[in-house]
């Protein structure tokens, strides 16, 4: 059963509509990944406008789980190798097992409802951790 | 043969064995497998051979319910019905939809599919499909429009065949047929007026007919069979209110309730992860000649454990704008159409796609921007359409108002209502399809209308699919027919058509009540009259 929230008139309809798009288009890796902490590497990858967007309602409808560390925890647990593979994994094959635990969130029904969206919990926790990532940003 | 009732001589008895009042598409069939027969066939038609104003507007009343087009709308009243604007699609039901769904009240059916069955081939016959064939493997044979990958304890492809166009009005089809019939005769401009019965009200006697020319004579017989559709059935028991003040066949107060349509309105948006996703087969295609359309639904399995009734899916394509030389591709289009051999030697940028070429030169020449983004425009959005299986519910329901209509015949409104059971379907069948959609890689899914909205959205409208007016119940207590189709109490008073059906089922209910029309043929000829 996904999570739900209440409509609120915003522009997630669009963000998540591009969320797919995010997902095919990522850019070359910003930073060695040893570089950055596991958090902050899961929020580097789903980065821009579409997911900081969608992340901002994940976080408005689940704020318990308003903070880098309770969001990386999270998508880690989902991740096949755990933070080891977090830690450790290239780009391409991070981005492969996050893709995979997005599929299983799928097929799993482990989804969440945001504006209507229908998304898998992992890449909706992606985007929050790059809402936060900005908001840090901009602070 | 064929004749006319205004010139019937006024106050005269006609007598048959039968009489059907009706020629839509039970009422053909009927007459049909009764054609040939050694019994005296009489078929009442309200219209003539063509669309006529004045007896269409005897169909005319209010929808006071859920918004619903005019009750003149849906249905046409002249010989064949409203098989004279049928959309064609049939698909038989399946051994679920007979059975009741624990937790919904009022579903099921007292008979089997094993019990209709036996009756498809001969339906199918009639409706002109080509195929009894309903496995997907057969309307699927390659990956050009191969169905979506989707898991099948979840969400199912299911292949619907399409009449062809010219093969759909049983009026068109079958009036020489019928005209050729020694033992039938079909009376048009002929309008029934109400049923007379014995003092036990047990047994019809006679039925008063007139035309609108003031013209006046009735019919006795064996038998009667209503077939004129689930409004009008309904109204016709209820104004047969002489003996029985409620209303023939009405003694519980189930004429007229139960009103079910396949409610349908756009309940999602799907952005596709790839713009040109292949969804071919879920749009007209023919494969082996034969045409057929895809739809997706939810699974059997998903329905009983979540306690829901069918839910169908039908993807729309949202193309994008189309570019400024539109245009220059139509033309080029059409150049190919000149030497269709050419078709497959030129190359036309993109990827493949699957081009039924003869429709797109006709609409190249209607339309050069809607053929480019037919064939090469990007699919922005996927329309996602849900006609759900309406569950029953005693408080929708055909009434009769105090207004008359030309006849002096008491109208009726239609107050169309939706359940909670409805909601909960669509939403959580909209839930399982986003998670199969992001899933499958085929994009993601939004769902329009919220959980906590109150009532239903705007573009709520039924299917034209009018059913379970006199729901078929083995206990008289929950319906108005038994399994044969006969009235409660009522001995020689039979219903044809899909307001016998108490539960919609998730298919198209032209095929299951042609289905049923036969049988109930092969009740009269093998039980009743013989």
């Amino acid at each position: 059963m996904p999570g739900r929230m209440r409509r609120r008139t915003f522009l997630l309809g669009a963000a998540a509509s591009g969320l797919s798009l995010a997902w095919r288009s990522l850019g070359s890796w910003p930073l060695s990944p040893t570089q950055l902490s596991g958090g902050e590497r899961l929020a580097a990858l789903l980065d821009g406008e579409v997911a900081r967007a969608v992340g901002g309602e994940y976080l408005r409808a689940f704020p318990i789980e308003a903070s880098q560390g309770v969001l990386a925890a999270r998508v880690v647990e989902q991740l096949p190798g755990g933070s080891r593979a977090l830690a450790t994994a290239s780009e391409g094959r991070l981005r492969e097992l996050l893709l995979g635990a997005t599929a299983a969130d799928f097929g799993d029904l482990r989804t969440v409802e945001l504006q209507g969206w229908v998304l898998a919990r992992t890449e909706a926790r992606l985007c929050a951790l790059a809402a936060l990532r900005a908001d840090s940003s901009s602070a | 043969m064929f004749a006319d009732a205004r010139s019937v001589p006024r106050d005269a008895s006609l007598e048959a064995d039968v009489c059907i009042v009706g020629a839509g598409a039970a009422g053909i069939t009927l007459a049909l497998e009764l054609s040939g027969s050694q019994y005296r066939v009489v078929v009442l038609e309200s219209g003539g051979l063509e669309y006529e104003i004045d007896t269409q507007s005897l169909y005319q009343g209010d929808s006071i319910g859920l918004p619903y087009s005019d009750l003149d709308a849906p249905r046409l009243r002249f010989f064949g019905g409203t098989t004279n604007h049928w959309g064609g699609i049939c698909r038989p039901f399946e051994d679920a939809d007979f059975e009741p769904r624990e937790g919904i009240r009022f579903t099921g059916w007292p008979i089997k599919k094993s019990d209709v069955d036996p009756f498809y081939p001969r339906a199918a016959s009639v409706v002109r499909l080509p195929s009894l064939d309903w496995d997907l493997a057969h309307w699927a044979p390659g990956d050009e429009l191969a169905p979506l990958r989707l898991r099948s304890d979840r969400i199912v492809t299911r292949a619907a065949q399409k009449v062809e166009a010219d093969l759909r009005s049983f009026g068109v089809r079958y009036e020489d047929e019928l005209r050729s019939a020694p033992n039938v005769t079909v009376y048009l401009h002929a309008n029934a007026m109400g049923f007379e019965v014995d003092a036990a009200a047990g047994t019809v006697t006679s039925l008063p007919v007139a035309t609108l020319t003031e013209n006046r004579f009735s019919v006795t017989a064996k038998v009667f069979v209503l077939a004129t559709g689930a409004v009008e059935n309904a109204r016709m028991l209820l104004v047969s209110n002489e003996r029985r003040p409620a209303g023939l066949g009405n003694q519980n107060d189930l004429v007229g309730r139960f009103f079910l349509e396949h409610p349908r309105f756009l309940g999602g948006v799907i952005v596709p992860s790839t713009p040109h996703p292949n969804l071919g087969f879920y749009d007209d295609h023919r494969v082996d000649g034969s045409l057929v359309r895809g739809y997706l639904a939810s699974s059997k399995d998903f329905q009983l454990a979540e306690g829901l009734l069918d839910l169908q899916i039908r993807l729309e394509l949202g193309y994008g704008d189309a570019p400024d030389d539109a245009a220059d591709f139509a033309r080029h289009v059409m150049t190919l159409a000149r030497d269709p051999d050419s078709w497959q030697k030129i190359s036309i940028p993109g990827p493949p796609v699957p081009i039924p070429y003869l429709d797109v030169i006709q609409e190249a020449l209607d339309s050069p921007e809607d053929t480019y983004k037919y064939l090469r425009g990007q699919i922005e959005t996927i329309g996602v359409t849900t006609r759900i299986e309406q569950a029953p519910n005693p408080d929708s329901r055909v009434v009769l108002v105090p207004e008359r209509d030309q006849l002096g015949t008491q109208r009726v409104a239609l107050d169309w209502r939706l359940s909670d059971v409805d909601k909960r379907n669509v939403r959580r069948t909209l839930e399982l399809l986003g998670a199969e959609v992001g899933r499958a890689g085929i994009g993601r899914l939004r769902i329009l209308h919220g959980e906590d909205e109150p009532g239903w959205p705007e573009d709520l409208g039924g299917g034209q699919h009018h059913m379970g007016t006199t729901r078929m119940s083995d206990d008289p207590k929950q319906g108005v027919v038994d399994r044969d189709c006969r009235v409660h109490g009522m001995s020689n008073l039979f219903v044809a058509g899909s307001s016998v059906f108490p539960t919609p089922g998730g298919a198209t209910p032209t095929l299951m009540l042609v289905a049923l029309a036969i049988r109930l043929s092969d009740h009269l000829k093998n039980r009743v009259l013989a």
